[in-house]
């Protein structure tokens, strides 16, 4: 099982390389692309700039700590599109191109998260955690309860990236179209990013629950910054990994929909 | 070829278009609820905002306002956000399928304003009227006819500059493999600078005036701001002048861009 878990790392750098090469091959494009990459961090530091500067903001929340909430957020959803776009994998789909995710002696999520990602998006991973940093470093924390939030965020992003897997599978054997699921997904960004009680207890529940997102964004911040009990944060991770091997499972059996040669 | 035989093959475009453009009903729909939820996400923001300020009004924002706001800057940016025309010519450039263009009866920069008139119109139409009913009849929201008259000569302005500057990004598809790098670059400054993500009344007063005086927030901000009041009519009069000078200077831009361009286009694309 090492060996396996070696082969398919090794085939995962080597297409990562190839990606950053092959997006190099044009500097000034690649610049743009990284700064594009950039510009959710940079719309979510001026909305929470702008909304400290004109009030006090969110109850319970300081300047710092939306900071720190709206990093982990970016870096979240940059880990996913780095690792895999879902319009990219459905569209490959469609064409048919998607054969070598069965032909390969690789995992085929491992195959998934090489060949469909968008390496650019490593720079919102960067502007996630810089954001991230700066948030707590602004903030009284502990070191315990950040190790542990780190540990909740990495849990939470792994559910979520399974999530987003199925739900781009469901839409490919479904509706045979993946148009939609990047501008949900981007939806879901973008609301992550705001503590999720303003949105009422129906949409926490269900972004709790149904999709885990906030595990990934609103728990780790709220973990680092004691506004959650242990015992919370430990029911909250029994779930997600509950909920990220459900969608795993999930999303291989929903792979069994694949038609070659497109459709 | 004569006025009357022209406007026919223009009408004809634009009537091929606007069949293209609605042959897909569902995509469309589904198109447009998503990009209008985009813009949920802030108003439930702000609702929060105002909320635990206890607080009516912001900076001279009402409440209601805000929310109307994000609903009306959602429906503008259906067809300011992003123009089309610029995908059309980074193609046509690089696939060489302009050649086509060059001998047929209409010309191609007309050609493709024309036929990216419909798409614009329909979309417009389709985010605007719910939000019509919304804003006014459930909100009791009033607006002068002058008002009105005002807010479509500054939308149809807008999707004038935005889709010169679309043009001048198309152009430049002879110098870049991808155009989509600057291109989304260009979307997101008109996003932020145009009021789109924040309104520009909370930026810095200095702030606020520069950004006034830009096709950014003439794009966006002030058609938005002239139909809700925020905007007073001496501002917007002064927007539409605005307007048509950028015009001006986007025009000769791509006059100027394109007439480089024209020497590098070939059948095979460049």
């Amino acid at each position: 099982m090492s060996n396996r878990f070696v082969k398919d790392a090794r085939f995962f750098i080597a297409t990562q390389k190839y990606k950053m090469l092959s997006l190099f091959a044009y500097r000034f494009q690649a610049s743009l692309w990284f700064f594009v990459a950039l510009m959710d961090v940079l719309n979510v530091l001026v909305t929470i700039t702008v909304i400290y500067g004109v009030s006090s903001g969110i109850a319970g929340w300081s300047y710092a700590q939306m900071l720190a909430l709206a990093g982990f957020s970016s870096t979240a959803f940059g880990i996913l599109f780095f690792l895999m776009n879902p319009f990219n994998l459905i569209m490959a789909m469609r064409n048919g191109s998607a054969d070598q995710l069965f032909t390969k002696p690789y995992n085929k999520i491992v195959m998934v998260f090489s060949k469909y990602g968008s390496f650019n998006l490593i720079s919102l991973i960067f502007g996630g955690i810089a954001l991230l940093v700066y948030g707590i470093m602004n903030t009284q924390f502990s070191i315990l309860p950040l190790i542990a939030s780190i540990f909740l965020f990495l849990l939470g992003t792994t559910a979520m990236l399974m999530f987003i897997l199925f739900i781009s599978l469901l839409s490919y054997v479904l509706f045979k179209s993946g148009s939609y699921i990047n501008w949900l997904t981007g939806i879901i960004q973008n609301a992550s990013q705001y503590p999720l009680f303003i949105y009422g207890s129906v949409f926490m529940v269900l972004l709790t629950v149904a999709a885990p997102i906030a595990i990934a964004t609103f728990y780790p911040a709220e973990l680092i910054f004691m506004k959650v009990s242990i015992t919370t944060v430990a029911e909250v991770a029994a779930a997600t990994m509950v909920m990220a091997y459900l969608f795993y499972k999930g999303s291989m059996y929903l792979f069994r929909f694949y038609t070659s040669g497109g459709g | 070829m004569n006025f009357e035989r022209k406007l026919k093959a223009y009408a004809a475009v634009f009537t091929i278009s606007l069949k293209n453009s609605l042959a897909y009903k569902h995509d469309f729909v589904l198109m447009l609820v998503f990009f209008m939820l985009t813009y949920l996400v802030s108003i439930a923001v702000w609702l929060a905002v105002y909320h635990f300020a206890g607080a009516t009004s912001i900076d001279g924002l009402s409440l209601y306002a805000m929310f109307a706001y994000f609903l009306v800057i959602a429906a503008v940016s259906t067809i300011t956000a992003w123009p089309s025309i610029m995908e059309k010519v980074s193609k046509d450039l690089q696939g060489g399928g302009i050649m086509r263009s060059f001998i047929r009866p209409v010309g191609y920069i007309q050609q493709l304003f024309i036929s990216s008139m419909p798409e614009s119109i329909v979309l417009f139409l389709a985010a605007m009227l719910p939000i019509t009913v919304i804003v006014i009849i459930v909100g009791h929201f009033s607006v002068s006819a002058l008002t009105l008259l005002f807010f479509l000569v500054e939308v149809v302005l807008a999707w004038v500059l935005i889709n010169l500057m679309g043009f001048i990004i198309g152009s430049s598809a002879v110098y870049l493999t991808n155009i989509y790098g600057v291109a989304n670059t260009v979307q997101w400054i008109i996003g932020i600078l145009g009021g789109a993500i924040v309104p520009l009344l909370f930026f810095p007063s200095w702030a606020y005036n520069l950004l006034m005086l830009t096709p950014f927030a003439l794009s966006l901000y002030v058609p938005v701001g002239t139909v809700l009041g925020i905007i007073q009519t001496q501002i917007a009069v002064r927007s539409m002048l605005l307007d048509i000078l950028w015009i001006g200077i986007f025009s000769a831009v791509s006059f100027f861009l394109w007439k480089r361009a024209e020497k590098k286009i070939n059948a095979v694309g460049v």
